[in-house]
């Protein structure tokens, strides 16, 4: 293709826009709403996303070890815990940090403090471990309980996981629930979004197929017929982009102005979410930029069909 | 110059539009196509500018045969040849002169070729005063001779003319045939399809009659005979 001829494309798309904006508008409209919602679903997913791992932080497995158990003992499970690839991170709990985090934990209550002054520190030492994914924990706990430490650890309440367990399992599955909802959700919402702006640019172009018949009749080539369209439709997901854009960056300051107003659990859920869209910014709109594009660019394509015979 | 074979045209299983028609138009010849309405005539100019296919038969243009054009060569065959339309197919949101261009812009007219071309051609069909309406400011008349402009803006050695003048009234019906008359002195060979009977009678030019999808007659210096 020549430069002349492409340039004439490239003019031809951009006059079609503009002596069609009735038309153009419509397009760029849908195209604007559905760009938003997806916007919208992506914070919705970031705020789940943040959910779950808050979730997944709280979840983790402590072992208590006797008193008569020997340090080096000790750490030899914690060597072979450590070992293990599931295994995020693992502490040891020595006699005094644990002497340490009581009396922090306790500091406003006076009479548990004074029970271990006359008791001495009864505290066990312990190990304390996070791994991901979360249901790893259980692997960790069967070694811990294995033959060959099963000796060192309290009988009674030793291991923390066994005490929680109907509990880990209920969180495990409440998120796994939540991403699968999340993304099942917004998957559909975005399909049918998809689905409005590619009928919106059929329809745009159906309604003038009169001047893809007359560009054929006087000898246009297929590029010549196609691309100017393909053009137009890559306008609207610029100018769409561009709209939902500033749209969500007005609703984002709409949320801010009320930060105060709203409530700790709301506030805890959208902190995150504005710290995702603050951080990824220029990521998102570049993201939404190419699907706006693709969407603009095939509909268009699309619309138009191969010729007759 | 151009040679209808044994064409047929069937749509469907059994709506025959042309039954083995057979015909030959040499350079230089204005022939008229009549016909009345659903006798076939749309569907031979159809045939012949590559907008349908016939069912068998075979079309040869200065010698080649069209019926089997790829889609990539359609649009060097198209710009060979002019056609008009009863409806004018003009560009809506287009001037007249942006209309004319058009066909020349398509096939990477330099653009200035097109500038010397365009009002050439404009004043050949008398509208050098309307170069910058849209087609809605123009009347019918006006509308076609865009249309016959763009047409002939190619300079094409054969124009194609389906009820150029069915929208018009009589004296841009006339205003038209005398322009066709006028393209054709100058050597571009005109085909022109019409259910006119008085503008058959006063041409008294060559006439092929087309009923229901046959060729009945076909006359130098003809008249209207349906």
């Amino acid at each position: 293709m020549s430069f002349l001829a492409f340039f004439r494309i490239i003019k031809m798309g951009f006059q079609g826009f503009w002596r069609n904006r009735l038309l153009s508008l419509a397009a760029v409209l849908i195209m604007t709403l559905t760009l938003l919602i997806i916007s919208i679903f992506v914070a919705l997913n970031s705020i789940v996303d943040a959910a779950v791992k808050n979730l997944h932080e709280k979840i983790d497995l402590v072992i208590f070890f006797k008193d008569e158990a020997s340090e080096e003992e000790i750490l030899q499970l914690k060597r072979v815990l450590a070992n293990q690839p599931e295994t995020k991170s693992i502490t040891y709990v020595n006699k005094q940090e644990a002497e340490a985090r009581y009396r922090s934990r306790y500091k406003n209550d006076p009479t548990r403090l004074s029970s271990l002054e006359i008791t001495g520190n009864v505290l066990p030492r312990s190990l304390e471990i996070k791994a991901e994914p979360p249901e790893a924990l259980e692997k960790l706990a069967k070694i811990a309980s294995s033959e060959q430490f099963k000796d060192l650890i309290l009988s009674d309440k030793g291991i923390s996981y066994y005490e929680n367990k109907a509990l880990i399992e209920k969180l495990l599955t409440l998120t796994r629930f939540l991403k699968i909802f999340g993304i099942l959700i917004s998957g559909f919402f975005i399909l049918v979004t998809i689905l409005t702006v590619f009928n919106t640019i059929r329809l745009t172009i159906f309604s003038r197929r009169d001047e893809i018949e007359i560009m054929r009749l006087v000898g246009a080539t297929e590029s010549f017929v196609k691309l100017p369209f393909a053009i137009e439709g890559i306008l609207y997901g610029v100018v769409g982009t561009f709209f939902a854009t500033i749209a969500f960056l007005f609703l984002l300051k709409l949320t801010l102005n009320f930060y105060n107003h709203l409530g700790p659990l709301v506030l805890s859920l959208v902190t995150p979410m504005m710290s995702y869209f603050k951080e990824n910014f220029f990521r998102i709109v570049g993201m939404e930029l190419m699907i706006a594009v693709f969407i603009g660019t095939l509909s268009a394509l699309l619309a138009i069909g191969r010729r007759k015979s | 110059m151009i040679e209808f074979k044994n064409i047929n045209k069937i749509y469907g299983k059994n709506i025959c539009a042309l039954k083995n028609i057979s015909f030959r138009i040499e350079r230089g010849e204005f022939v008229t196509i009549v016909g009345p309405s659903g006798a076939g005539k749309s569907t031979l100019i159809r045939l012949l500018i590559c907008d349908e296919r016939p069912t068998s038969g075979e079309i040869y243009v200065a010698g080649r045969e069209i019926t089997h054009l790829s889609w990539r060569e359609l649009p060097f065959y198209r710009r060979k040849i002019g056609v008009i339309f009863q409806d004018f197919k003009l560009l809506p949101q287009k001037t007249v002169v942006e209309n004319v261009a058009f066909a020349l812009e398509v096939s990477d007219t330099s653009p200035g070729e097109i500038a010397r071309k365009v009002p050439l051609i404009l004043d050949l069909v008398g509208l050098s005063n309307r170069m910058n309406n849209k087609p809605d400011e123009l009347s019918g008349g006006e509308k076609q001779r865009v249309s016959i402009a763009r047409a002939l803006v190619h300079t094409p050695k054969i124009l194609i003319a389906d009820e150029p003048t069915g929208n018009l009234d009589p004296l841009s019906t006339w205003e038209i045939i005398e322009l066709l008359f006028k393209i054709n002195k100058r050597g571009t060979t005109v085909i022109l399809a019409t259910h006119d009977k008085e503008i058959v009678d006063t041409l008294n030019k060559r006439v092929v009659t087309i009923k229901n999808g046959q060729l009945i007659s076909d006359q130098e210096k003809g008249k209207y005979i349906l």
